[in-house]
């Protein structure tokens, strides 16, 4: 084809696509007349069109980042190290790359392991890995795979090994289970070789079936001793479990811990010592695997893969292959002792077990008489586990039973509790006596809360307890639950009845309880603390708002045990002001106790509990003094945080903690008017504010990705659903608002202190101009159409929260457009700039009213049952907002002096909704909407204290 | 060698000017970038991000020529550079793949999830960059939108600036050369 017919095809193309499809064939026909193939070429090209609307429209980045990957493995090929020539790569895993190469010398194939750099870095495990290597490459059996020679070259080490074509009994295994006789032919092999291995002082510590080969000689066993090298065992458990910082994760990750982990014994995750009974344990795992094809432990999170090693026992293999006899499964099972004095006490006396069971065939029913101490109760454990079908509830069952009998336990125990189906879970909160769990699940668009027994199964509904937001606190005795719900404080008395109203909370942060029946609480976000009697009456004002330190809230209270101090935090704009104080319900006076902006818990025997950066920490806390002393330790990582400052965990009085781990993500999702879910929009983020561009082509928004707590200012384009960020500092970044050209981005943020302004381009470039420097804090809100005016809140001390105006134009002196006692937030303009929407809570709850931009005039009240975040249809006549998780519409009319608004009506009702922006046309919703396909399940740690001691 | 933003403002700037050879300079200087830049990324994966093209070559961007830089004459040129860059990396990487599965020689196991490129995929990447050279014989400013749209994730916007064309233009050539391609590939494949 030449260029000029390729043109005249599109020009042809192009206008057959400005005609209506009915109208399309005639005009083809007009326009080729005689040139057939012109028409055939057009037609045929339509006829991709509509398949054509997705096609490349995404970068090929998973091409590119697979590149990536193997391009620096790749790297390798070819070099020398030593003596040895890299030929091509072999496979790849957490403790480096594994290639084929060449022995120059010796005119061999050999395998070159690459260790990771950050194995190697550390002088003293180095010198442990090298002493460990020479005894293993002293080591010559037919099942082991051979070390040859260990080396370093321009910072690389490098292994040399038995170079063994096969495959690994990982890669056999993902196909199923072995037949028996194979499965006791290897098992055998490995177990002589463990023998031999263990003669020699030599513990292999990471046996698991990507370490053993299947070749046409038999099983060879790889890497032995090589786990030494890795960071040493506690602190991969502690981890594994804990998250810790995010390059200890990384370190872990790379240590392929979860796959490790499945073949570990007991005594390794408690940091116990290890010895050959420890392989045995693996060993065990390890044929529990190749006879059945499952896994012998299980858990959907490494805590509880941890907690079925330490106390669940697998079915027995029997009931998964029938074909296996009753002295294989007691075989295994006594590999699979949980204490290793029970355990079979040599790899020789394994092997012969398993020749005898080999020769004995299937029938074999009675092998030498196996005895150990705790059979009872091992027995009952494995009876209780096949009831239960080996859930987490065993694991469950069996840890409290424990932990009742011996309260004095040592070692912390964990186990988690998933939720059920799609549920999200939020708040734990434990009961003093350590026994019973409450917690909040949203299930069909309802929050509602549940309580679960430890030790049972099966959480129960605790009704009443609808439209719950932020965590209940229990009373001291037990016997109630406080809560809050729909505007309200209520208390529930859990033997039954109905709920209670105590009071009004319209948007609560936290209560307590103490034993003389004081209930003190924060019933709004903007508000100091209250006192009230759990029996009812009216409510007092506790706390006192500090002018001095520009507080905005008092909030997270928390009884000590007195019954008289407490703790909350105190939040300031000021970020050296926002800090946790103690206060007295006798005296006025409060004392800091520590600059962190987070709830907080007290625990005995003299620990505080908070979270700094998305970690739970713990320090020691002098309860005379009233005084943290001592360091601050982490305890968990990734808890699960919001903006609020609410930390995702509880603790009881005789060391049960809680918590939920992760942040519940929300999904970007467009709706049309009737609720129907049209598409999805980038990937799931917590998305804290969103705001469509004037073009609609891209959407601001501000959002947490799982590993910042602090959100950033980010742009999707939304065709192509691609995300980049616009800001990316460690500090809040929060509130965007487009300029009326799309060309700018104006938002706050608390870099340089306080939550100030800030502008930026859309296109990324260019540095941030800072709008206004105040102490006060300054959110934005809104940019007018003609570009002149930001909205901005800010927090006045008497005032609570109002309404500015910082003009674009002249000196920029902002002046107040509304400052009241009342709190005012959510301000924007109408469409043609006249009006302001906003949320004030002047009638008690937060209701949407309408006002004049300029000049003087009432205010006109929009939503009638509660409303927040309102927006504007781009014509101006039609207002939508919030109100409780439902999208409320209001048809309105502005004149010259007058504003009507209509009757609110509901267009559709989504769970847990509180951003969103709308088009211009009215008719589509870009609505963050909460994601319950993936739960963080909640941890329970037992006696969690004891990790501190160790 | 580092290069400071102000050479490869120049190299840009005399690029933009037709000299050719500021180009052979260039190219190997974005190759670098983009390659180490992705090699970072690849290994902040595991904490939460992903490798995406488009961010990618904005952040060379920044990188190499830096904030200071006014001109958006230099920001378009490099983001053409940019792009032909990404197509080259890509389309080789492809092929040597596309070609190991055929010869069904490679030994190549690997554990690591993410490195796992279908052969379909790279087939794809093949197929369309064979259709674009095709598409450069008939149309070549369409060819270069869509390297510039799929090969370096420009909006439509930047690649109108790269072009000096309208966005109006690189929406029509954009609708045009991907319903060609897409029936190239197809006709390819019957």
């Amino acid at each position: 084809m030449k260029p000029e017919r390729y043109k005249q095809i599109e020009e042809l193309y192009h206008l057959v696509l400005e005609r209506t499809p009915e109208e399309r064939a005639r005009f083809l026909e007009q326009s080729c007349g005689v040139d057939e193939a012109l028409r055939r070429e057009v037609e045929s090209l339509l006829s991709y069109d509509e398949h054509a609307r997705y096609f490349i429209e995404t970068p090929p980045d998973d091409v590119a980042a697979a590149m990536l990957a193997a391009e620096q493995k790749q790297s390798m090929v070819g070099r020398t190290l030593g003596h040895y020539r890299i030929v091509s790569l072999l496979g790849s895993g957490g403790m480096g790359e594994v290639y084929r190469a060449t022995d120059i010398r010796l005119d061999r194939t050999v395998a070159v392991k690459v260790l990771p750099y950050h194995l190697s870095s550390n002088p003293e495990q180095r010198q442990r890995f090298e002493q460990e290597a020479r005894a293993v490459s002293s080591l010559s059996h037919p099942h082991i795979c051979a070390l040859y020679d260990v080396g370093q070259q321009d910072g690389i080490d490098y292994l040399v090994m038995e170079y063994i074509e096969g495959e690994s009994l990982a890669d056999r295994l993902a196909k199923g289970p072995l037949a028996v006789d194979h499965a006791l032919r290897y098992a055998i092999q490995v177990a002589d070789a463990l023998d031999k291995a263990h003669r020699a002082q030599l513990v292999h510590r990471d046996l698991k079936p990507a370490n053993i080969m299947l070749t046409k000689s038999g099983a060879k066993l790889l890497d032995f001793g090589l786990a030494k090298l890795r960071v040493s065992n506690s602190e991969i458990v502690v981890a594994a479990q804990s998250g810790l910082q995010p390059e200890r994760v990384c370190l872990t990750r790379e240590g392929m811990i979860v796959g490790t982990l499945q073949y570990m014994a007991p005594e390794q995750l408690e940091a116990g010592e290890v010895d050959a009974r420890t392989d045995i344990f693996s060993f065990g795992a390890v044929l529990y695997e190749m006879l059945t094809g499952k896994s012998a432990f299980i858990g959907n999170s490494q805590a509880s893969l941890i907690g079925a090693i330490l106390h669940a026992e697998p079915p027995a293999i029997s009931t998964i292959q029938p074909m296996t006899s009753a002295a294989l499964d007691r075989l295994v099972k006594k590999c699979l002792a949980k204490d290793p004095d029970q355990r079979w006490q040599s790899a020789a006396d394994v092997a012969d077990e398993l020749r005898w069971v080999a020769d004995a065939g299937p029938e074999a029913s009675a092998a030498a008489p196996v005895k150990t101490r705790g059979q009872n109760r091992k027995r009952l454990g494995w009876i209780v586990a096949s009831l239960l079908l080996f859930g987490l509830a065993a694991a469950l069952a069996f840890i409290v039973t424990n932990f009742r009998r011996a309260p004095t336990e040592v070692s912390a125990t964990r186990f988690v509790i998933s939720p059920s189906e799609k549920q999200v879970l939020l708040y734990p909160s434990i009961s003093p006596d350590g026994r019973r769990l409450v917690y909040a699940a949203s299930t069909e668009g309802k929050q509602q809360l549940w309580i679960r027994q430890l030790d049972s199964v099966t959480p129960q509904l605790l009704p009443g307890t609808d439209k719950t937001s932020y965590p209940p606190f229990w009373s001291p005795d037990g016997r109630y639950i406080a809560f809050f719900s729909d505007g309200k404080l209520k208390k529930l008395q859990l033997s039954g009845g109905p709920a209670q109203s105590l009071a009004d909370a319209s948007n609560p942060r936290g209560g307590s309880w103490n034993r003389e029946g004081v209930i003190i609480f924060a019933p709004d976000g903007t508000s100091p603390l209250y006192r009230l009697s759990a029996s009812g009456g009216d409510r007092t004002q506790l706390t006192t708002l500090d002018e001095s330190r520009h507080e905005i809230s008092h909030r997270w209270p928390f009884f000590l045990p007195d019954g008289h101090h407490f703790l909350f935090v105190a939040r300031s704009p000021q970020t050296e002001n926002t800090a946790i104080y103690v206060g007295s319900l006798d005296s006025k006076e409060t004392k800091r106790v520590l600059s962190v902006d987070s709830s907080m818990a007290y625990a005995a025997p003299g620990y505080l509990l908070f979270a700094r950066e998305g970690t739970l920490m713990v320090q020691p806390f002098d309860i005379d003094e009233l005084q943290v002393t001592g360091e601050e330790i982490s305890v968990v990582g990734q808890i699960s945080w919001a903006l609020s400052a609410i930390a995702g965990f509880s603790v009881s009085e005789n060391g049960v903690l809680t918590y939920v781990t992760g942040n519940p993500a929300t999904q970007l999702t467009w709706f049309d008017r009737s609720g129907t879910e049209l598409r999805t929009v980038g990937l799931p983020a917590g998305y804290i504010a969103l705001r469509l561009s004037p073009d609609e082509k891209r959407v601001v928004v501000a959002r947490t990705d799982p590993v910042a707590v602090a959100p950033d200012i980010s742009l999707i384009d939304l065709a192509r659903g691609v995300t980049s960020k616009l800001t990316s500092e460690p500090s809040i970044d929060d509130f965007p608002v487009w300029s009326p050209d799309g060309s700018q981005i104006a938002f706050s943020s608390n870099r340089a202190g306080p939550m100030n302004l800030y502008r930026k381009l859309s296109s990324g470039a260019g540095k941030e101009e800072g709008l206004i420097k105040s102490n006060q804090g300054e959110h934005m809100q809104d940019w007018s159409p003609d570009g002149r005016f930001l909205l901005y809140r800010t927090f006045g001390v008497k005032t609570k929260s109002d309404i500015w105006v910082l003009p674009m134009f002249g000196e920029r002196k902002p002046y107040p457009f509304l400052e009241t006692d009342f709190d005012e937030s959510f301000a924007i303009f109408s469409p043609d700039g006249r009006w302001v929407a906003y949320v004030s809570d002047e009638a008690g709850a937060s209701e949407v009213y309408v006002r004049r931009f300029q000049g003087s005039g009432g205010s006109w009240r929009i939503s009638t049952d509660g409303g927040t975040v309102p927006r504007w249809r781009r014509d101006g006549k039609e207002l939508f907002y919030i109100s409780g998780g439902k999208l409320m519409a209001v048809d309105v009319k502005a004149s010259e002096s007058n504003f009507e608004a209509g009757a609110p009506r509901l267009l559709f009702e989504k769970s847990g909704i509180s951003n969103y922006d709308v088009s211009k046309d009215g008719q589509k919703f870009l609505i963050a909407v909460p994601v319950a396909s993936s739960p963080d399940p909640i941890t329970v740690v037992l006696n969690w204290t004891a990790d501190l001691k160790r | 060698m580092t290069t400071s933003p102000h050479q490869i403002s120049h190299l840009l700037a005399r690029y933009s000017n037709g000299d050719q050879a500021a180009l052979d300079q260039l190219m190997p200087l974005v190759y670098g970038r983009l390659r180490e830049m992705a090699k970072r990324y690849m290994r902040a994966q595991s904490i939460g991000h992903t490798l995406q093209t488009t961010a990618l070559i904005h952040e060379a961007y920044l990188k190499l020529v830096g904030q200071e830089e006014k001109g958006w004459q230099n920001r378009a040129h490099f983001f053409g550079v940019a792009a032909q860059a990404m197509r080259h990396i890509l389309v080789d990487y492809a092929r040597a793949r596309h070609a190991a599965k055929r010869g069904g020689g490679a030994h190549e196991v690997s554990f690591d999830k993410a490195a796992v490129v279908t052969a379909e995929r790279a087939a794809e990447v093949v197929a369309l960059d064979d259709a674009l050279r095709g598409l450069a014989n008939l149309a070549p400013r369409q060819s270069r939108v869509v390297e510039l749209r799929y090969f370096g994730g420009l909006s439509v916007q930047e690649t109108a600036e790269v072009l000096k064309v309208s966005a109006e233009t690189v929406k029509r050539d954009w609708r045009m050369a991907k319903v060609w391609l897409l029936r190239e590939l197809q006709r390819s494949k019957d």
